[in-house]
């Protein structure tokens, strides 16, 4: 059974339908990647399972319950928001030693988990005091200080250094990995989204627009796409040329390369000896899978496909 | 520890913070408590004004001191991860009920307790302190406290905390004047009876806010959240 699933969830303010029927469910030791536009209701998603706001339709369970019912099971999710939850007049330690407390987690944790997260030498400075990227930092060290069974989390590397986002990025994945926590990932960065998560579903106004394998979502549905980078010399607007014969083409990620998505029946061999016909030569040829961007781009109706 | 001690423990902790706060209740605690003692002591009156002045400045103090501590939750972007901890709401409330609410009431007993103390050990005058006028400080300031920080925690997150400086003082305004009128009716210096009375409606007061609170939707105080 997932640890964290939605299942047909629906949820409308007034009038206005910010979520209509998403479904998807998060296993033990996987990490799932939710990503969409501002709006897209990620974050309503979020609140939903946290048990803050109630479902139209449909239903958001944590480890098999509504959390707004069940205090006790929250006190085996770990929840990073959009603010990392902490008292700006309270130093990190006794912000870090109340939620400890509520969690059953001993005081020297606190201070080892301080000390992992770099943040030892700041832990009695009040939390106002701190940048936002220690406070991101020190939210995290709160949302796994109990080591849960279920994290939510929304936007976790925001504000952070590039080392920063790598650490967190390791945390993330370790939890999952070695302690088998569910972990659900609201982000706007597809880079990370990528690295990280094993499946993402993309929300587009509300509307599940795409789920799976980040590896399978990148492959797709749609037509194959083949990348040709053409040897020195050779004439780009040519090979454009004769390689729109077999597909829509667009410039690829690699210095020279033409991407072709191509249409059905069409096979590489052909569209190989068509170039080498026309005397141009290529230097190396590949099935090119579409990046995440691309993906996301297509599942908002904005091309990439 | 028990979560509404944890709550009371960090609310406490975030209120000596703010020291300022503290220092200018303490002060208006000090000229309203020993005004009636100093009165006492140089016109012979009796301390009968304590009976009233206690209670109000409980709930003065309760309103300075936990005018920010619901709405400090939503300024700190605090208030989801909090409500997305084990803590219900009514055990939330009850924290912030004892934290500030109990701060209050110590600084009014200190204000009002500590001039007459130090009369009474002091001064060789006789100070009419009665085992009713101790009973009343030491029941009815804390419950009247307790009972105006929780009437406006409640309010607060009715209102979604958003802040409604106007209906706060009118609750305040309004606390006061039933104070009032009770002391009126009981004619100055309450009876065992009506003091035991007073008490009552207080727990009952506390017991039905207490209540109500767990009848708060979270919905309505994420809905306000940006």
């Amino acid at each position: 059974m997932p640890q964290i699933e939605v299942a047909d969830l629906a949820k409308a303010f007034e009038r206005r339908q910010v979520l209509d029927g998403i479904s998807f469910g998060v296993d033990g030791g996987e990490v799932f990647g939710l990503l969409g536009p501002n709006g897209a209701g990620k974050t309503t998603t979020m609140r939903l399972l946290l048990g803050l706001l109630r479902p139209t339709r449909g239903e958001a369970r944590v480890l098999g319950v509504p959390l707004a019912d069940h205090p006790d099971v929250r006190r085996r999710v770990g929840v990073l928001l959009e603010q990392s939850g902490m008292a700006d007049r309270l130093s990190a330690r006794e912000n870090l030693r109340f939620y400890a407390a509520l969690h059953g987690v001993d005081r020297e944790t606190v201070d080892d988990r301080l000390g992992r997260a770099g943040l030892l030498d700041r832990a009695d400075d009040l939390v106002g005091t701190l940048s936002t990227g220690m406070k991101r930092s020190l939210g995290l060290v709160r949302a796994t200080l109990h080591d849960p069974e279920a994290l939510l989390l929304d936007e976790p590397t925001s504000g952070l250094d590039p080392a920063a986002q790598a650490g967190i990025r390791d945390l993330i994945s370790g939890l999952a990995r070695e302690s088998g926590a569910a972990v659900l990932v609201n982000s706007h960065h597809l880079d990370e989204v990528e690295r990280i998560c094993h499946r993402v579903a993309i929300l587009d106004r509300g509307h599940l627009a795409a789920i799976g394998t980040v590896a399978g979502l990148r492959q797709g549905t749609g037509p194959r796409r083949y990348g040709v980078v053409l040897a020195g010399g050779a004439d780009p607007e040519q090979a454009r040329a004769v390689l729109a014969g077999f597909g829509p083409v667009e410039d690829g990620p690699d210095p020279g390369e033409l991407v072709v998505a191509l249409r059905p029946g069409e096979a590489p061999a052909a569209l190989l000896r068509a170039l080498l016909e026309a005397g141009i030569g290529v230097e190396e040829a590949r099935y090119r899978a579409r990046s995440l961007e691309q993906v996301y781009l297509a599942a908002m109706g904005r091309g990439g496909a | 520890m028990n979560p509404v001690l944890l709550v009371a423990q960090r609310e406490v902790r975030v209120l000596f913070r703010a020291r300022p706060v503290i220092g200018a209740g303490a002060l208006v605690g000090l000229f309203i408590g020993a005004t009636p003692v100093f009165t006492a002591l140089v016109t012979g009156q009796d301390l009968s004004r304590l009976f009233i002045q206690g209670p109000v400045l409980g709930v003065f103090l309760g309103y300075l001191f936990s005018q920010q501590a619901f709405l400090r939750e939503k300024q700190d972007g605090t208030i989801e991860t909090v409500l997305s901890s084990p803590l219900t709401l009514r055990a939330i409330w009850a924290g912030k009920v004892l934290g500030a609410g109990g701060t209050a009431a110590a600084v009014a007993l200190l204000c009002t307790g500590g001039p007459l103390l130090a009369a009474v050990l002091a001064v060789p005058v006789a100070i009419p302190v009665t085992p009713m006028l101790v009973v009343h400080l030491v029941a009815v300031v804390p419950l009247a406290t307790a009972v105006a920080v929780g009437l406006l925690g409640l309010v607060q997150l009715l209102l979604g905390l958003r802040e409604n400086q106007v209906l706060n003082l009118a609750l305040v305004i309004g606390l006061v004047l039933l104070l009032s009128v009770a002391q009126t009716v009981s004619g100055g210096t309450p009876t065992p009876d009506a003091g035991a009375a007073t008490i009552l409606v207080l727990v009952a007061a506390l017991a039905l806010l207490a209540r109500l609170v767990g009848r708060v939707d979270r919905e309505r105080i994420v809905r306000t959240i940006a």
